[in-house]
């Protein structure tokens, strides 16, 4: 297996990866000295914007068909770690994405802000961009020491959000609370992360090292595998979140500012990217070894957070177990260990950052008008607000993997890929399906059909013109990926093969001898 | 044709079977079944006929008749019993109450899962594994 590396310089003649991280980063230093709440979202909107464009830019540019990374970005190593970045098939698509989602949140901040105690419109942008930067740093690392720095960082704007402008009662505590499940998955991955470069330096007598590429070639010795990987994976298990690490989420989720979880809802992806990225490939012998493990902890997620959705009243709530829920259908695709499950789990991310962030902005345009998204207070919601309803079906479809919709293809292919690892797995990944139909059609029915309480007459109006745009954009991707799957697929596959080939040799077996190419083609 | 027509209307050879034939015909129409509905043989046996039905039809169907809609309604009341107690009692209401029970036991394992005592026990009990199983 060979891995090639093109450089940002020759392929598109300037660090893109790294102006990608240090344009929001700017623009929220600026809005630092803006004092107008208008203006402030006005240029938000136009650095949200323009990192979009550079974001669209470099999945255009991008070589698709290749197992390459690309747009490598690369600086000396400082103690072992490196500014390396570059995207393949297996990182490009969330960078794209998260910028989307942070310029659709961006749109929607004045609203969302309104609906908070503290208001500040400008802050609550500066938050975001910031959250964005993290999210990209984090997801273009190809070193482990800054990836997890990005991991670790991100902490930061998250808590911010969540004091300031959540709108739940316990806020701080959920803030509290995450930070301190971060803190402790983040040490326990450090852990795993310096034990990667101690058998780094220790193979290859080069001293530390956290390069990806420099770790695939090394190796990791198949009795050493095991703890590395659970150390890594403690800590991308509470990010993900994965069952039983979950209990942060339905808190933060809650009580949490109105539309910012959605960005938050991609960030919350890191966890099941760092085991396709780092865990799986670097420690195959380990992954192929506990494979049943995992699955059983993804069942496990799968209809323990549908039974838990399905008796929720609260839409927020009910993402949060849903969102553990499709998490442990990722799980069962990551973890089936061949190449269907890895593009159904991969998709399935992606997917998922979407539909989760189109809830969540429903979720959004219902607290904005009522309050709270409480099945008491709500009904009949179809009779005066019929596009926001349409949007809710739409979106819950897509959850639900409707064919036409972006949740097809990937729950189709986790479904293959876990069949042809055990048949037991197929099934949990298709009950996960069938209960996601039962708590999103029944929630869908309590609170958009029947007849409307006289709240809902008096303060309940349809989407307004920006809310339009946003609700377009959404539906436009989840049908866009629905219909038109090849491209996406033709994206990751390459990448993905490598990586199953990886998994394949690398399986109970001394993993060293990746041949890995020099910088440049 | 000609010779049809002439046959039929004109005489001859045909003419004649065809005049045969009509008369025979009409003969055992006036002598035998005219006869068979007015009484004699034929009215025997079709009045037996009816009476055997009839008695038929009052000692064996209507006692079977009656008997299967006993049946019938004991089967009814058997099915609505099973109906009442298993689906509408069994099913309908137990599966509310079962579903209300797991939803009660799920938010108390989740109430349980989020006490920082039991989620870091189960991370500590994990890494306790690990550093005891890797050794």
């Amino acid at each position: 297996m060979s891995l090639n590396e093109v450089m940002a310089s020759e392929q598109m003649g300037f660090p893109i990866l790294s102006m990608l991280i240090a344009l929001p980063l700017v623009v929220c230093a600026a809005l630092r000295f803006v004092r107008n709440d208008r203006a402030a979202t006005t240029m938000a909107i136009g650095g949200a914007g323009l990192e979009l464009i550079l974001a669209a830019f470099l999945a255009l540019r991008f070589n698709a068909g290749v197992a390459d990374i690309q747009f490598v970005e690369r600086s000396g190593s400082v103690l072992g770690a490196s500014w390396h970045l570059g995207v393949d098939g297996v990182n490009l698509l969330f960078i794209p994405l998260t910028a989307l989602l942070g310029l659709l949140v961006i749109i929607y901040a004045e609203h969302a802000t309104a609906s908070s105690r503290t208001g500040d419109a400008r802050r609550y942008a500066m938050a975001t961009l910031a959250l964005e930067a993290a999210m990209i740093g984090a997801f273009a690392s190809l070193d482990l020491i800054v990836f997890w720095f990005f991991f670790v960082v991100e902490l930061v704007p998250s808590w911010y959000l969540i004091t300031r402008w959540g709108t739940g009662a316990e806020r701080r505590r959920a803030a509290g609370e995450y930070v301190v499940f971060m803190a402790v998955g983040s040490a326990l991955m450090l852990a795993g992360i310096l034990a990667l470069g101690r058998n780094h330096a220790r193979v290859t007598g080069d001293g530390y090292s956290f390069e990806l590429l420099a770790l695939l070639e090394a190796g990791v010795p198949a009795e050493a595998q095991t703890p590395i990987f659970f150390l890594l994976f403690f800590g991308f298990a509470v990010k993900a979140p994965i069952f039983p690490f979950h209990t942060w989420l339905p808190k933060v989720l809650e009580h949490g500012p109105v539309v910012g979880m959605s960005v938050f809802l991609v960030g919350v992806k890191l966890g099941t990217y760092g085991l396709l990225r780092f865990a799986i490939p670097l420690l195959p012998a380990a992954a192929s070894g506990w494979f049943w493990l995992m699955a059983l902890l993804g069942v496990t997620g799968t209809v323990y957070g549908a039974l838990l959705a399905l008796g929720q009243t609260n839409l927020r709530r009910l993402l949060a177990f849903a969102s553990l829920s499709h998490m442990g259908v990722v799980m069962l695709g990551l973890f089936s260990l061949n190449l269907d499950g890895f593009e159904g789990g991969l998709l399935q991310m992606v997917n998922l950052g979407i539909v989760g962030a189109g809830l969540f902005f429903v979720a959004g345009f219902l607290v904005t008008r009522i309050g709270a998204p409480e099945i008491g207070a709500l009904g009949g919601l179809i009779h005066h607000a019929p596009l926001l309803t349409g949007t809710f079906l739409i979106i819950a479809l897509a959850g639900i993997g409707l064919p036409g919709t972006n949740g097809f293809n990937g729950e189709h292919l986790v479904m293959l890929g876990a069949y042809e690892q055990h048949w037991s797995m197929a099934i949990a990944a298709g009950a996960g399906v069938f209960l996601t139909a039962a708590y999103s059609l029944s929630y869908f029915q309590r609170a958009f059909m029947g007849t409307a309480p006289p709240a809902v007459v008096e303060r309940v109006y349809d989407l307004t013109s920006s809310e339009r745009g946003i609700v377009l954009t959404l539906a436009a991707l989840i049908f866009w990926i629905g219909l038109g799957t090849g491209p996406f697929i033709h994206t990751i596959r390459p990448s993905l093969t490598a990586l199953e080939q990886r998994v394949g040799d690398g399986a109970g077996t001394l993993m060293t001898g990746i041949e890995v190419a020099a910088p440049g083609r | 044709m000609a010779w049809s027509r002439r046959a039929s209307e004109g005489g001859g050879v045909f003419g004649a079977v065809a005049d045969a034939g009509a008369r025979l015909a009409e003969g055992m129409e006036r002598r035998v079944f005219q006869r068979a509905e007015s009484g004699g043989v034929f009215s025997a046996v079709a009045n037996a006929g009816a009476r055997l039905a009839e008695g038929m039809e009052r000692r064996v169907f209507q006692p079977v008749d009656t008997t299967t809609l006993k049946l019938t309604g004991i089967i009814a009341g058997f099915t609505d019993a099973v109906e009442k107690a298993v689906f509408d009692t069994g099913v309908e209401r137990g599966l509310a109450r079962a579903g209300a029970g797991a939803q009660r036991l799920l938010l108390a394992i989740e109430r349980q899962l989020g006490q920082p005592l039991v989620i870091g026990s189960i991370l500590a009990l994990a890494l306790l594994a690990l550093i005891v199983g890797t050794r």
